[in-house]
């Protein structure tokens, strides 16, 4: 009985464009200007590419099922960008052991979470949720509430500034462009990829076929950890400077881009590309509602509801279990 | 808090995985959390440490069942 189907992640990027054309009878919008136009367009864009790399470690978790989710997501990102503030502190030469180093903190938290998650059997919700709080607590004790670092030139000129003069794409959305491809060949060519999404499905299938259940939910935590860390250094080199609560924020719409993209919440199935749309289309409307001048607190509202509304219109698609 | 009225129902011996649990549990689980409050702030523990001490000791309360559990599977 299915007449006509679209994918999650078309139907994003169209519902984006439709919104984003729209936009242009707002009066203070950009009205008739292409240019400003093709501005803005780049702008929502940039702004899409930190929720998006954040969201990437949450797709992941997403798609491991069972319950899977990342809270601690938020408090990584915090942790994350203070640390490569700390560290590199203006010095080109100390981004990239930064970096690594970012990595690698993110990933042992996800790690902890894994371990909690998968041997403890300490429901994901309750576990990452735990895990926040302490991250939260870390961030307290390094910093006591106030942080000197700085960010180094190189950072801000990949990251913030255009590729080059004559190109006006930002450079984030290039590292993005890369990235969102690199999270395609880990979800669609690899071994990797494919257990996670056979553990999505079913546990016990996914068992019985020989895949390491076990192993493959904490690969799949780690690099959520790890990416959601990635996030934050990108978060902190395009804003220049952190404060305590500069991913929390973030928490929330990177699950809602993560359901907005199409991807399953009970998981087994979804696709990165999604993710990336759904975070567009969140970033939009954020702005939009911006430039209509309306409170936080309708900004909240009206969030809400599309993610319920597109979500109630992806679960009509037929499910993967029954 | 969302992170405390949780915990006060894990706590409490609510299972998250549904179908165990009652009105009693949560109670004394809120009760016990609020004990713990209590008691760090009476410990001399520094400020910046509070939320680090506190977030850790309700991980570690979350983890329990777990480890009981997996000790317990060792000797059987």
């Amino acid at each position: 009985m299915r007449r006509f189907s679209i994918s999650p992640p078309v139907a994003a990027l169209i519902l984006a464009v439709i919104l984003f054309l729209l936009s242009g009878f707002l009066p203070n919008s950009y009205g008739t200007d292409v240019q400003v136009a093709m501005a803005q367009a780049t702008n929502i864009v940039r702004l899409a590419v930190f929720l998006g790399v954040i969201a990437a470690g949450q797709t992941l978790v997403i798609i491991s099922g069972s319950e899977g989710i990342d809270l601690s997501a938020g408090s990584v990102v915090t942790l994350t960008a203070i640390l490569t503030y700390i560290v590199v502190n203006g010095a080109n030469e100390k981004v990239l052991p930064a970096l690594l180093m970012v990595l690698a903190v993110g990933a042992l938290i996800g790690l902890v979470n894994g371990v909690g998650i998968t041997f403890l059997k300490i429901s994901p919700f309750v576990m990452t949720l735990g895990m926040a709080g302490v991250v939260t607590g870390a961030i307290i004790v390094i910093t006591h509430g106030n942080v000197t670092g700085k960010v180094a030139p190189i950072m801000t000129r990949l990251i913030a500034r255009p590729v080059s003069p004559s190109i006006p794409i930002p450079g984030a959305v290039v590292i993005w462009l890369i990235f969102g491809l690199l999270m395609w060949l880990l979800l669609e060519r690899t071994t990797f990829g494919k257990h996670l999404f056979a553990i999505g499905v079913n546990r016990i299938t996914a068992t019985l076929s020989g895949v390491n259940v076990t192993l493959t939910n904490l690969v799949t935590y780690s690099l959520a950890g790890a990416l959601a860390g990635f996030g934050g250094f990108l978060l902190v080199g395009n804003t220049g400077v952190v404060h305590l609560q500069l991913g929390q924020p973030f928490l929330f719409p990177s699950i809602a881009a993560v359901a907005v993209g199409g991807t399953l919440l009970s998981g087994g199935k979804g696709s990165y590309w999604g993710t990336m749309a759904g975070a567009i289309v969140l970033t939009l409307i954020t702005s939009l509602l911006t430039t209509m001048q309306m409170p936080e607190s309708v900004r909240r509202m009206v969030l809400g509801a599309t993610l319920l509304i597109l979500i109630s219109i992806y679960g009509r698609q037929r499910s993967l279990r029954l | 808090m969302t992170l405390n009225s949780i915990t006060a129902v894990v706590i409490g011996g609510n299972a998250f995985s549904g179908g165990i649990g009652g009105v009693a549990g949560p109670i004394m689980g809120a009760v016990t959390l609020s004990l713990l409050q209590n008691i760090i702030s009476f410990a001399h523990i520094n400020t910046w440490w509070e939320t680090l001490v506190k977030a850790t000791i309700i991980v570690v309360a979350l983890a329990a069942p777990g480890i009981i559990n997996l000790i317990r599977r060792r000797r059987a």
